[in-house]
């Protein structure tokens, strides 16, 4: 799995989450409190409604408490000396005029029964819309036992009754109590079918999401939108049902006559509800509105739901920002990383993106630009500087072969004599240097040795010491006299010699039988000889310029005898000046030195010992020139 | 008529009555004396749950109720065999010549009460003097008047009918109630149990146990074993009621709808309850089912007393006298 905590991912993850926390934050924060204020104007909208409900009531019941009102008025301002056929026509009049009232009745106290009254209870009602009439009373009386009769009666004050069932309708009756002089004599009713009065309730403007309902002063629902709570239930029965203690407090909050509002689980929808109630005055009644909360908070919910909307745009807008300027920031660095990986791979020609602006990231991959141009230059610098060296280090091994095909190298270089023991070394630096030494016989008696070193290094050396060599060697071949070859060498060295290169040339001719020793020396170190006890002696003088330096250089000839078993050892200043770390050099007093302890011994173990000394004194410094040594002794002949 | 012709007449009777059984049951007409409520939980569950026809009756229910004749005028007027009252009433009409014959004392203690507001200074029985106090008239007025004697008041009565508006309308300060039925309308209306004071009859050794189911002695004596089948069966009933109230409950409130009169659950409960403490008495010399001589005589006292009844009364001729 690759990591899928991109920078673009958590960038978008960070920016749309802090985004969104805000966003929610602000709406939660904007609905918490526009709700307080939406449920202050829903309390005061429903508490509005249900005032308006119940003075609507009130101002229709109340137009039919003024006829009832008035009827009885009229009855017991005549003090009730009414004939019967009047009363039954004021009644019929009374209904005709008013169909919303279901029957009048003037019920009257059989004491008081005014003259040629031959029903004491009236009744004249609508069934089916026709005018019906019928006597409440009857012989026995029967109206005294009725509510409506009785209450008005002994409170003497007009009254509504408790909802009834008068032979199948439901209906409420007001009454009026009428005295003649001062005694109870008769009420005046009149009925009102609660199907009427729910129709009034249905009729209100309470908009779609609220109901009324009617409740009497004993908490019986005289209106509800459900028919089965009518009669049997009061707002008590149905606290006592469901063990609501607050409903019965709201209940007696409403028999007191008092106002008021509160959160209310409507028991016909089951939903939350605003219940607000207000009494009908002249009834005891209480108006009752229920509102669904949910319906009031709606407009907070469309609210709070626009602004999810529009926040949910946002984000998207957001979303898409970010995304295109993560985009716009990770593909240069994603396309950065691939051409670094080939980059690292190796594969310099990779294309890195074209930096666009002057951002970070264009800053960035220019510095990879940069860096992958100077990686290539350095790259090719490095192929070139390889190419030098290793041509360079060709034409120092072609020196080096030059050098060492000049110099004879086999040991012992005359098997057959045993009278002469020979053996030279030369230890070629890193770079090769100009040394080279020589020895052949001119004939038996007569030995030639010779050693040299050329100014400079490398090929030219190698070559001029090549083409001394073939002087040297082709010189003596005319004559023996070392001084003369010497001068001829040096001529013929500096006859056209244009890169001044010069040459220090010691060499001798050894007469084998006498030991008698001529020599020449062309500004070359100066040879020792050895004697067999050990001391030594510098041959110094006579010693020339160097030579090829210039033409008619003059050279003297020295003369010298090498006794038996004195060694002679040539050498070249790669041995003197050979140096240690401490940049000391190992000097002629050194070397001298370190010559006796090999006084007895081989040529060979002599040279193989010297070298030894030096490389013990150098130490592991590094070699700056060429060692190279020859030592040559006249042995005694044996028996 | 003779001994040995009466036993004959019986022995016949009896004959007839067990070919009734085997063959079709009985058609008879019980008459309850007021509107479907508790109060009468264990005749409906008698027929429901079939103890009548087991018993070899076909039951009717009838009910009395306001504005009609009353339970006793069903007997009079041969529209029912039997005939549910309270004790008083049916003590009043035998004196008045209705040979009214208990068959079987269902509710056995009284619960007849009188309840003031506390909020008018009514705390005792003396507060009343002289107070405007509602009350249901006939029989029932035996045992408030004895109370009042008792007590030594004289409040100001005002006749109550059937509800207890006028008492909730504070047009009097206390009204008479019965505590299965009023007590709890009361608190129905938002009256709290607090605000009211309580005078219960019982607790002043006064009212009279209540309702009886009730027949003529004459139809007593044309079908015995009817009379007997009736009390059996009723009392099986309020037996079934008393292990299965809720069940009970249904069947009543299903009556009150069906008959339209309001009703509601609650109140149905609390009339139950109270019905059934009063069929079932824990008192020792009082059984279910049975009428004491010691009510009775009580009652016939209080009523002559007060003047309702003139002639004496013997329990034998007025109870079952263990003829099943």
């Amino acid at each position: 799995m690759g990591n899928f905590w991109t920078i673009r991912r958590r960038m978008m993850g960070w920016v749309l989450g802090v985004v969104s926390l805000i966003l929610l934050s602000v709406i939660a924060w904007s609905y918490l409190t526009s709700r307080r204020q939406v449920e202050r104007e829903a309390e005061e909208r429903v508490r509005y409604l249900t005032e308006g409900a119940a003075s609507h009531i009130e101002s229709i019941v109340g137009r039919l408490e003024g006829i009832v009102d008035g009827m009885a008025l009229a009855l017991e301002s005549c003090g009730m000396q009414l004939p019967f056929e009047q009363a039954r026509t004021m009644q019929d009049a009374c209904l005709r005029a008013n169909p919303e009232i279901l029957g009048v009745c003037i019920a009257v106290e059989p004491e008081m029964a005014p003259p040629g009254w031959s029903d004491l209870s009236p009744w004249a009602y609508i069934e089916q819309g026709e005018l019906r009439y019928e006597d409440l009373s009857g012989p026995d009386h029967r109206h005294m036992v009725e509510e409506w009769f009785n209450l008005p009666k002994y409170l003497g004050r007009p009254i509504w009754s408790e909802p009834y069932d008068w032979q199948g309708l439901l209906m409420v009756t007001y009454s009026v109590p009428i005295e003649v002089n001062g005694t109870f004599a008769a009420v005046v009713t009149c009925d009102v079918s609660l199907e009427w009065l729910t129709e009034l309730i249905s009729a209100l403007p309470l908009g779609d999401n609220g109901y009324g309902l009617l409740t009497t002063r004993n908490g019986t629902y005289i209106s509800h939108p459900l028919p089965e709570l009518v009669l049997n239930e009061s707002i008590f029965s149905v606290a006592e049902e469901r063990g609501d203690p607050a409903m019965r407090e709201l209940g007696q909050q409403m028999a007191r006559g008092e106002s008021g509002i509160v959160p209310f689980v409507s028991f016909l929808t089951e939903e939350p509800s605003w219940l607000a109630f207000t009494p009908v005055p002249s009834t005891g009644w209480t108006m009752t509105c229920l509102f669904s909360q949910a319906e009031l908070r709606q407009r907070l919910v469309r609210l709070a739901r626009e602004q999810l909307a529009i926040g949910a745009c946002g984000l998207l807008l957001l979303w898409l920002a970010v995304s295109l300027i993560s985009r716009s920031i990770t593909r240069p660095v994603g396309a950065l990383e691939k051409g670094a990986a080939r980059l690292a791979g190796g594969d310099l020609d990779a294309d890195l993106p074209a930096p666009k602006g002057e951002d970070e990231v264009a800053h960035l991959t220019r510095a990879f630009n940069h860096m992958r141009d100077e990686l290539k230059k350095h790259i090719r610098d490095l192929e070139e500087t390889t190419a030098a060296r290793e041509r360079m280090q060709s034409e120092l091994r072609v020196a080096h072969d030059i050098q060492m095909s000049l110099v004879p190298k086999t040991f012992p270089p005359f098997p057959r004599r045993h009278d002469l023991d020979l053996f030279a070394v030369i230890e070629p630096a890193r770079e090769v240097g100009g040394d080279f030494y020589d020895f052949f016989t001119l004939d038996d008696d007569h030995l030639v040795v010779a050693i040299g070193d050329v100014s400079g290094k490398g090929v030219p050396a190698a070559l001029f010491m090549a083409v001394t060599r073939s002087f040297l060697r082709s010189f003596f071949r005319t004559t023996s006299n070392p001084a003369t070859v010497m001068t001829q060498v040096s001529d013929e060295l500096a006859d056209g010699n244009d890169a001044c290169m010069f040459v220090t040339l010691f060499c001798a001719v050894i007469q084998l039988t006498t030991g008698r020793m001529r020599y020449a020396n062309a500004g070359h170190n100066p040879p020792v000889i050895l004697r067999p006890d050990g001391d030594t002696r510098l041959i110094e003088a006579p010693s020339g310029p160097v030579a090829g330096a210039f033409v008619g250089a003059a050279y003297a000839c020295g003369e010298i005898d090498l006794p038996d078993d004195h060694s002679l050892l040539l050498y070249t200043d790669g041995v003197t000046e050979a140096m240690n770390k401490p940049q000391e050099l190992y000097g002629e007093e050194r070397l001298l030195a370190a010559m006796p302890q090999a006084a007895t011994q081989s040529c060979q173990a002599l040279i193989e010992h010297l070298v030894t000394e030096v490389k013990a004194f150098v130490d592991g410094a590094e070699q700056s020139d060429d060692i190279t040594m020859l030592a040559v002794r006249r042995r005694q002949a044996k028996g | 008529m003779g001994s040995a012709l009466r036993h004959l007449y019986r022995a016949l009777l009896a004959l007839l009555g067990g070919i009734a059984v085997s063959g079709e049951p009985e058609p008879v007409r019980l008459v309850l004396h007021w509107l479907p409520q508790s109060q009468f939980a264990g005749y409906y569950m008698a027929r429901d749950q079939g103890y009548y026809e087991q018993a070899g009756l076909e039951v009717t229910l009838l009910h009395a109720g306001p504005g009609m004749m009353s339970s006793a005028d069903f007997l009079r007027t041969e529209k029912a065999e039997f005939a549910t009252m309270f004790l008083s009433d049916a003590i009043v009409l035998r004196d008045e010549g209705l040979p009214l014959r208990n068959v079987a004392q269902i509710v056995n203690r009284s619960n007849l009460m009188l309840i003031a507001w506390k909020g008018r200074e009514i705390t005792e029985p003396k507060d009343l003097q002289d107070q405007p106090l509602s009350m249901w008239q006939g029989s029932f007025s035996v045992a408030f008047e004895a109370f009042f004697q008792q007590r030594g008041i004289a409040p100001q009565i005002v006749p109550q009918h059937y509800s207890i508006d006028l008492f909730l309308q504070r047009g009097v300060v206390a009204c008479a109630a019965m505590e299965y039925n009023e007590y709890h309308r009361l608190y129905q209306a938002g009256i709290d149990y607090e605000q009211m004071t309580v005078f219960l009859m019982r607790d002043y050794g006064l009212g009279f146990v209540e309702d009886g189911l009730y027949c003529l002695d004459t139809f007593r004596e044309l079908h015995p074993e009817l009379t007997a089948a009736m009390r059996k069966a009723t009392l099986q009933g309020w037996e079934h009621v008393q292990a299965h109230p809720e069940q009970a409950l249904d069947t009543v409130l299903a009556e009150a709808r069906q008959a339209g009169v309001p009703v509601n659950r609650p109140h149905a409960r609390w009339m139950l309850d109270h019905i059934l403490a009063s069929v079932f008495p824990t008192e020792a010399d009082r059984r279910f089912g049975e009428l004491s001589p010691r009510d009775f005589s009580t009652a016939l006292l209080a009523l002559m007393a007060a003047g309702k009844v003139q002639q004496r009364l013997e329990a034998a001729d007025f109870t079952h006298a263990g003829e099943e």
